[in-house]
């Protein structure tokens, strides 16, 4: 058996930085409470040396110049332990959450796939960088081993078989997590390695601290018998980020959904998901005069066609749909949420006439939507209903369905629309139409086909009923015209609905 | 213009139709049409009421159905429904026994029909149209064209003869049945065959239009939005008056005529059924009357004799001798014997009586002028004879 | 005296290093073409994939009947088609009576937007969107429908523009059709078909001696189409060849 420990020390601190790098290159601290006990929690590497400590308020941290505060975010930490997640069920699916800042992976038997343990540890490593986390890896045959590794190296720690219990013999014994009653005692007696309580004749041990002070001793001899629980894997792909002051411009807001889209990439591809639909939403800073936005939290969602993880595609898309809909408020908080499918595996067939590529289609559809509305982009769908339109448009997916590829075998004059409805002005003479005036041109009824009686919707408001006229229409110039006209009936007054052509 | 009404249907096609046959009576009487022609989907269910009231207007109330068929059109199966105006004694017992083979077959209530070769079978003393949306020109046409309709009504001819066919037009101002009405006219002046015009009918007057549309929502077990193209796309199906039908056919006046030639040779009425109902046998010295009177005294013992209610006991006791004068009076005491019997047979899991009900559809055709005659015979039954 | 011929010879034969066939116009297979099942049109062989076709006509010539035929045959074989419409003005209801498979065809509706102050107009929008659907790609049919646009409007469109819309159809498979009044492209286009209206069928019951209009008894049936193909290079490759034909399209139907 081979076991991993993933470690991120200093986690508050790596989770509060780890989408800002000009944040994480300066120093920081990162303070939690309720006013007025707000106290330092966190701090990197470049506050300590600024003299600040754990545990100073606020205040006191506000003080130091260049300091840069951080509120504490639940939030961020969740999504850094999902990376985190995310980034080792690359290398193994047996992987237990044993805290926010450690994991366990199993991966024995996976030298033939990863390497040897130093391999894989650089590997894991490496794939955290990726999702700007600092980790330490320890690497042993058991697993409380491999945990005390990782918390007392520097980078990597691979303990040999059997040879734990020396290689471990000076990692202090505050990473053991002792109650404070035995740590005390132990203190008292000296014993502060955890090759000096290894080597502790037992029987004492036992007299004075219990079966706890033998099992103790047993872990830090490196004899573990723990089993592995893994835990499930999440289900959501979230990232976020606060802005210290509202951020309005377009490019500024591009540059951070890059950022949130590669972190999600990676965590979805670590998965071998994909993602099907992009869920944005921002909260917005209404306290602003000349606001056009009325509520604080402006959603988006995006559908994709095809599943994908293409970075370029998603800000490409989002952006699109951002200039059409646009928040109206400047932005203080960013959530991206993407929906995990399998990427789909397209099969071309040679025969098969090919499409519009997808990806490229959608972002085509969005800049044709941008271009003369939102619902002006679509497949028309006909409607089971008697209406006098009986169609919607909806979204344009060409090849979802299998089509029948049998035509009408007979050629339907085919009718062109007039959208509004021209008023005409109508003279009758024994019963129809003489005269038509229409759009400023006077026309002689030669033929008058109808009336055509068609009514619907009478249970509601929109009832409606009109009497319909085919008519050939002869102009002043002899040049013939064949229309359809209706007479609305619950009105009374005629339009021109279209042209036979 | 002198018009009559050979298409209609009432609400006993159930949820087909909007209007009671009295309604459809009494709007025929205010519009002056002389007759109308129920033709109820599967069945002859509302013949009987539409006679009386036709009777009390002084109208005629002309019988028929409209027939489902399946038959193969284009190897593709179809179902039409076939207009059949009953002439003579003889049509309206092939009718019946048409009726009564399918429907004694179905699987589903509502869903039988016949085969073609049953429609050759039962054609005698029937006048066939050509039908409406749901006939067998217009599914003809819809499929095969002109050809294929032209072929549809050859073959009713062949069924009922050339004197027994009538293309029907109807208006209800819709392009694609003027099309429809286009090639029937071609079809019929080749065939030479009598035009008809009707109308069609589904509801009384056109603001029935939306009780019709409610029905076919009900139908379809849905709502009004769900029903979508179901529902009717107007209000045109109503009784037309004659000047209307004649305004609306001017350029056709002969279909108008043939719907008053075509109801001078429908002689058929509904009470010339001229059937018996089987009689009882009763013992010696008895009538089939003081036969029933006994049994229901036996029965009227058994169930009130014990109770204690002075009342209630009164109260039967008169019910009881009012129906029985009303029996009497309708000479209806050998059916009501034989229901009695019936029903103890049920009761005692005897077999029916063999014989005793010959036309199962034309009894209840009866007019059931009082429920209370099932009542009688259920006391009477109860006397366990 | 060198003859043209000769020179070219030489000059071709200077360049074949750098620049095979210099001077040789390159021979551009036509694409197949696509069928409209109209028998007459099709006969013609009138619409090439990968070229660019002009169908001109007044209102009332059949134009648009023709463009449901071709949008019917592509879109029932599977593959997807789009129609930029200047005006507004498809119906998916004779669409879908001509056969069109509603679900393959993407239809841009031009017009002004309620909501933006500042917009294009709606045949400013159709050329944008050409440009964009062109880009794209993987059309069997793009259609530009100004047939609504009168002809000192669409007058407008440079030269240049029509060139850039055929090179970009060139190779591929999309056959870019456009629908207007007159044409417009000149030797952009690799077919010209002009349409004009030749009657207008009418079936009525005889006896109309009445002069009282009869409810339903008069139908406007057909609208008969006479097609000529003013540019041709779709047969003959220099020559441009005037063939005419005729075709009908049914206002009625059974059904």
């Amino acid at each position: 058996m081979l076991f991993a420990c993933v470690y991120v020390p200093n986690f508050i601190a790596q989770a509060a930085a780890r989408l800002d790098p000009v944040v994480a290159a300066s120093p920081f601290a990162v303070v939690a409470g309720t006013p007025p006990q707000v106290r330092v929690v966190a701090l990197n590497a470049k506050a300590k040396n600024k003299r600040l400590w754990i545990g100073m308020t606020k205040t006191e941290a506000e003080a130091s110049t260049g300091t840069q505060i951080l509120e504490r975010s639940i939030k961020l930490e969740a999504s850094a332990h999902g990376a985190l997640l995310d980034c080792t069920s690359r290398f193994s699916p047996h992987c237990e959450d044993v805290a926010d800042d450690t994991l366990i992976l199993d991966v024995s038997g996976l030298s033939k796939l990863l390497g040897t343990p130093t391999q894989i540890a650089k590997s894991i490593r490496a794939q955290a960088r990726n999702l700007s986390l600092y980790i330490r890896v320890g690497i042993a045959g058991n697993i409380d081993s491999a945990i005390y590794a990782a918390r007392t190296t520097k980078g990597i720690s691979i303990l040999p078989f059997g040879k734990e219990a020396e290689f471990l013999k000076d990692a202090p014994l505050d990473i053991l997590n002792l109650s404070p009653k035995i740590l005390e005692t132990l203190t008292r007696w000296g014993i502060r390695t955890f090759g000096q309580l290894g080597t502790l004749p037992e029987l004492s041990l036992s007299e004075r601290l219990g079966q706890e002070g033998l099992r103790l001793q047993q872990l830090v001899r490196g004899q573990s018998f723990r089993t592995l629980s893994p835990t499930s894997a999440p289900v959501s792909f979230e990232e976020g980020t606060d802005f210290d002051y509202p951020v309005e411009d377009p490019e500024s807001l591009a540059f951070v959904f890059h950022r949130l889209l590669e972190q999600l990439t990676i965590r979805l591809t670590a998965r071998a998901l994909a993602a099907g639909e992009l869920h944005l939403s921002l909260e917005l800073d209404l306290a602003v005069d000349d606001v056009k936005a009325t509520e604080r939290l402006f959603t988006r969602t995006l559908k994709l066609p095809v599943p994908t993880v293409d970075t370029k595609l998603l800000l490409k898309l989002l952006q699109l749909d951002l200039e059409a809909h646009s928040p109206g408020a400047p932005v203080l908080k960013v959530a991206l949420r993407a929906e995990p499918m399998r990427p789909r595996i397209v099969q071309e067939g040679i025969f098969v006439p090919k499409g519009p590529e997808p990806q490229r289609l959608e972002v085509t559809l969005a800049r044709l939507r941008k271009l003369v509305g939102e619902d002006r982009v679509g497949s028309p769908e006909l409607i089971d209903r008697h209406l006098p339109s009986p169609f919607r448009m909806v979204k344009f997916a060409p090849g979802a369905q299998l089509v029948k590829s049998s035509v009408a075998s007979c050629r339907q004059a085919a009718l062109r629309i007039f959208r509004p409805n021209a008023p005409a002005r109508v003279e009758n003479v024994h019963g129809a139409p003489h005269t038509v005036a229409f759009d400023g041109v006077r026309y002689r009824v030669t033929q008058a086909s109808g009336p055509w009686r068609r009514s619907g919707e009478w249970w509601t408001q929109d009832r409606w009923g009109r009497d319909e006229w085919d008519l050939v229409l002869t102009a002043q110039d002899d040049r013939r015209l064949l229309v359809r006209a209706y007479r609305d009936l619950l009105t009374r007054k005629w339009y021109i609905d279209g042209e036979y052509d | 213009m002198n018009y009559v009404e050979l298409h209609a249907r009432s609400a006993f096609s159930f949820l087909e139709g909007a209007s009671l046959p009295e309604t459809l009576a009494e709007v025929c009487a205010e519009q002056a049409i002389p007759a109308i022609g129920l033709l109820d989907r599967d069945g002859v269910y509302g013949s009987p009421r539409m006679h009386m009231a036709a009777q009390k207007l002084g109208l005629r109330a002309h019988v028929g159905a409209e027939v489902s068929l399946d038959d193969a059109l284009f190897g593709e199966a179809a179902r039409c429904r076939y207009p059949l105006l009953v002439e003579t004694r003889t049509g309206y017992q092939n009718l019946c026994r048409l009726i009564t083979k399918y429907k004694l077959r179905e699987d589903h209530k509502g869903k039988g029909s016949a085969a073609f070769s049953e429609l050759e079978e039962h054609a005698v003393g029937l006048v066939c149209l050509t039908g409406s949306e749901e006939g067998p020109l217009t599914e003809a046409l819809r499929r095969g064209g002109y050809e294929e309709g032209r072929r549809s009504v050859e073959r009713l001819v062949q069924t009922f003869g050339p004197k027994n066919v009538y293309v029907e037009l109807q208006r209800h101002r819709n392009r694609g049945q003027e099309a429809r009405n286009k090639a029937a006219v071609a079809i019929a002046r080749s065939l030479h065959l009598p035009l008809l015009a009707t109308n069609g009918v589904s509801y009384a007057t056109p603001r029935e239009r939306e009780i019709q549309d409610v029905l076919t929502s009900i139908r379809l077990h849905t709502t009004l939005e769900g029903a979508g193209t179901s529902l009717q796309g107007n209000a045109e199906r109503y009784l037309r008056s004659g000047k209307e039908m004649g305004l609306l056919f001017s350029d056709l006046p002969e279909a108008i005529h043939n719907t008053v030639a075509l109801s001078d040779r429908l002689q058929f009425q509904l009470k010339d059924l001229g059937y018996e109902l089987p009689r009882y046998p009763v013992p010696e010295g008895e009538t089939m009357m003081s036969f029933l009177k006994e049994r229901t005294r036996e029965g009227f013992e058994r169930r009130y004799g014990q109770g204690r209610d002075r009342n209630l006991k009164e109260r039967a006791r008169q019910q009881i001798e009012r129906e029985l004068a009303l029996i009497e009076k309708l000479e209806l005491a050998d059916i009501s014997s034989s229901c009695g019997i019936s029903f103890a047979s049920a009761k005692s899991g005897r077999s029916w009586r063999k014989g005793a009900v010959q036309q199962p559809t034309a009894l209840c055709a009866i007019p059931s002028a009082s429920p209370s005659l099932i009542r009688s015979a259920w006391i009477c039954c109860s006397s366990g004879s | 005296m060198r003859t043209a011929a000769a020179l070219r010879s030489e000059i071709e034969a200077k360049l074949q290093n750098r620049i095979p066939a210099a001077l040789t116009p390159k021979h551009r297979e036509l694409q197949q073409s696509i069928p409209c099942g109209i028998s007459n049109i099709d006969l013609l062989q009138a619409f090439p994939r990968g070229t660019l076709v002009e169908i001109c006509g007044l209102p009332s010539t059949g134009r648009t009947g023709l463009l449901h035929a071709l949008l019917a045959q592509t879109t029932s074989g599977g593959e997807a088609a789009a129609v930029i419409d200047v005006s507004d003005s498809f119906d998916p209801v004779s669409a879908t009576q001509s056969g069109v498979v509603l679900s393959e065809l993407l239809w841009v509706r031009c017009g002004l937007l309620s909501n933006q102050r500042r917009s294009l107009s709606a045949f400013d929008q159709a050329l944008r969107a050409a440009d964009l659907l062109l880009q794209s790609g993987g059309f069997g049919i793009l259609t530009l429908d100004m047939g609504n646009v009168l002809t000192q409007d669409a007058r407008k469109i440079p030269l240049a523009t029509w060139f850039r819309f055929r090179r970009a159809v060139e190779e591929t498979q999309t056959l870019f059709l456009v629908l207007e009044q007159e044409p417009h492209a000149s030797s952009s286009a690799a077919v010209v078909l002009d349409l004009s209206q030749s009657g207008i069928g009418v079936q009525e019951t005889q006896d109309t001696e009445k002069p009282q209009h009869i409810d339903g008894d008069r139908l406007i049936e057909t609208l008969h189409t006479r097609a000529e193909v003013v540019r041709g290079q779709a047969r003959k490759p220099v020559r441009s060849d005037r063939t005419n034909t005729m075709f009908s399209t049914r206002l009625q139907a059974y059904r």
